[in-house]
């Protein structure tokens, strides 16, 4: 194992100038804050371009720029169709959501649901955000936390609290105009930093090897495999699942979503709301294109150069120091031998212009990958005999080991400075929006006659209880097996529910307050009873697919007790209505099990 | 201006608006098609 704990005096004053530029920058500009709505709305100042590059900046945390290019490493560019409905999703927001929460002036998404429903619906949707997004607040500093400690030996809890502290210093005291402002800065950092490391990777090629050249090697390793058009559903990522779930999951996120809808709520106008968003729209998919290329240069990187077996070094280190430590150094002896054969290949391949000897070369290049996965795979098998707790999926490091191993220094400093600057921008706006949903839904929602400066006092005083809660759940996480994976699994339960509560109050205008509520408790019910059914496999339906069934029964649940309750008080046109209500869902139902049927993941016999 | 012209002005700034929401659905579908060629150039 390589050790990496002495990084150079200049890296470190590359990352703690940065650091603490974004956090006295971000208190300095905005000390003069006064009223509720300059700290929980900016003042509504934001022009568009502060809002795209603070939505932005929400959504990529840390993990997004560890992970993605150790995706593309690994399974190619396929990833970036995940995104595909993201401009789906946009557009809406923009035609309704965002005009709507303008026109009435609220400072949370949860807030509208009481204009159209009742107090009750937002106090429930308020507190089931606050659980998800409390965990994912914790998460969104342990997951960085755990990667940098583990390669390079920090001590994990000193920095959850650096992240933590930091993140709170400048979000207390300056709410949401500093969570915009040194989210401008921390995307100015992240682009400069993604963008020279992609030049070094570049220049870091042989001679003779172009970026043309790259692109084929990386064609010939199957690594440009970018759509797929099959409807096969064990396929995670293809056109469809990108457009349908994609644009589910970013309706979701985007428009019900404190953290997302604070960024555009800051706005100077709707116009400026909309104009931000739709910036968000036409740069997400290019940024994430651009961030999987990366990782594919360095997989081309390591055709001509010596990468570990696995690249989690906390995971070399364990089987190492194993019994199976002979088993393993022998399959890096193997693996040695074979980076030779693939060195050697790879530049015949990419210096021939003769197609019909590329072809052939193809084939041998395959061949070679999958002795060298099989060799992967291998290792990972002796790491889970070393330790079967020990995580063997090692996409999260991958750019990290390029990085500490190959940049220059200063440059080791600045990606270090962009992996903590993602880290910080997720958790301000996550801080951010925690602090206002407590307290302007619950807190002020009941203490109300208070004076101006006392809101502030309070929303200040939740931030930070949020972001001491946010620290203690990072530094417990170890204590938790799969805490990410239980996140999104909590994610997936409530998600679906607040989506489909919110579009039954934009677009079903005929269901109320009282319908919508018991709805969405019996439905939460329903959801964790589907999640505990495939759990004890009693049903196989996996977590992913509950964000889409919560909010397709919701709105089902929700109108059939809204027509039999109009139907028991004799309201006029309350039969046609159950009529409408029950035809389009033998239609949902039938267009539903038509798919399962034709992308073969359910047979029904005929 | 006169109250038509202005009329005139603001419903132009709408239809030119509208047409943003095309614009992003476009860009994200030549994407698309340029991650095709992509695809079937090196693939």
């Amino acid at each position: 194992m390589q050790e990496y704990n002495k990084l150079h005096n200049v890296d470190w004053f590359v990352i703690i100038a940065v650091l603490l530029f974004i956090v006295l920058y971000g208190v300095y500009k905005t000390r003069k804050n006064k009223t509720v709505n300059d700290y929980l709305k900016g003042g509504n100042n934001a022009h568009w371009w502060t809002i795209g590059l603070s939505v932005m900046a929400t959504q990529a945390s840390a993990i997004t720029f560890l992970s993605t290019p150790g995706q593309a490493f690994h399974d190619g560019m396929g990833f970036v169709q995940f995104y595909f409905g993201l401009p789906l999703a946009v557009v809406v927001i923009c035609l309704v959501f965002i005009p709507l929460y303008h026109k009435l002036k609220v400072f949370t998404a949860y807030e509208y649901l009481e204009t159209r429903f009742d107090l009750k619906t937002r106090t429930l949707t308020a507190i089931l955000f606050l659980i998800q997004r409390g965990l994912a607040a914790g998460i969104t500093i342990y997951a960085p936390s755990i990667i940098l400690s583990s390669i390079l030996g920090w001590d994990l809890y000193t920095l959850n609290i650096i992240i933590g502290i930091s993140v709170i210093i400048y979000t207390v005291s300056g709410g949401t105009k500093a969570v915009n402002i040194t989210q401008k800065q921390q995307m100015a950092i992240i682009f400069a930093g993604l963008f020279i490391a992609f030049l070094i990777i570049l220049n870091y090629l042989p001679l003779d090897v172009s970026f043309n050249n790259a692109l084929e090697l990386a064609g010939a390793n199957g690594k440009m495999e970018i759509l797929d058009f099959s409807f096969n559903l064990e396929n995670k990522y293809t056109v469809w699942s990108g457009l349908i779930g994609g644009s589910f999951l970013a309706l979701s996120y985007f428009g019900t979503d404190q953290s997302q809808v604070q960024r555009y709520l800051s706005g100077k106008s709707v116009r400026e709301s909309q104009i931000g968003m739709i910036m968000n729209g036409m740069l997400k998919v290019p940024m994430q294109f651009f961030i999987l290329l990366i990782g594919v240069m360095v997989f081309v990187f390591y055709q001509f150069n010596s990468s570990p077996l696995n690249f989690n070094p906390t995971a070399e280190a364990v089987v190492l120091q194993s019994e199976y430590a002979a088993e393993y150094r022998d399959l890096q002896d193997e693996k040695l031998i074979l980076e030779g054969d693939i060195k050697a290949i790879q530049l015949e391949y990419a210096r021939s212009e003769d197609s019909a000897k590329k072809e052939g070369l193809i084939e041998e290049i395959q061949a070679l990958n999958a002795s060298e996965t099989a060799l992967r795979d291998q290792a990972k098998i002796l790491i889970k005999k070393a330790d079967p707790d020990e995580e063997t999926n090692d996409k999260d490091y991958v750019f990290m080991h390029f990085i500490l191993n190959n940049l220059p220094i200063g440059l080791i400093g600045l990606l270090l400075a962009v992996i903590l600057s993602a880290a910080m921008s997720s958790t301000a706006s996550e801080l951010n929006a925690l602090g206002s949903t407590t307290a302007m839904d619950l807190y002020k929602r009941n203490r109300q006659g208070r004076e101006e400066w006392h809101y502030v006092r309070v929303s200040k005083w939740f931030t930070l209880l949020w972001g001491v809660i946010a620290i203690i759940i990072a530094c417990t996480a170890q204590l938790f097996e799969n805490l990410i994976q239980l996140v999104n699994i909590i994610g997936s339960i409530f998600y679906g529910n607040i989506l489909g509560v919110f579009l039954i109050a934009f677009f079903i205008k005929f269901i109320k307050g009282k319908a919508t509520f018991i709805a969405a408790i019996i439905n939460q019910g329903l959801v964790i009873a589907l999640y505990f059914g495939d759990k004890y496999e009693y049903i196989n339906i996996p977590y992913l697919w509950l964000n889409f069934v919560g909010c397709v029964t919701v709105i089902y649940i929700a109108a059939f007790l809204q027509c039999f309750d109009d139907l028991s008080n004799h309201k006029k046109g309350a039969k046609k209505q159950l009529a409408w209500t029950a035809g389009t869902f033998v239609g949902t139902v039938l267009f539903i099990s038509a798919f399962l049927h034709l992308t073969g993941a359910v047979d029904f016999g005929f | 201006m006169s109250d038509s012209e202005e009329n005139k002005d603001t419903s132009l700034d709408k239809f030119v608006w509208k047409q943003s929401y095309t614009w992003v659905l476009l860009l994200n579908a030549a994407y698309i098609v340029l991650f095709y060629y992509l695809m079937k150039l090196f693939s």
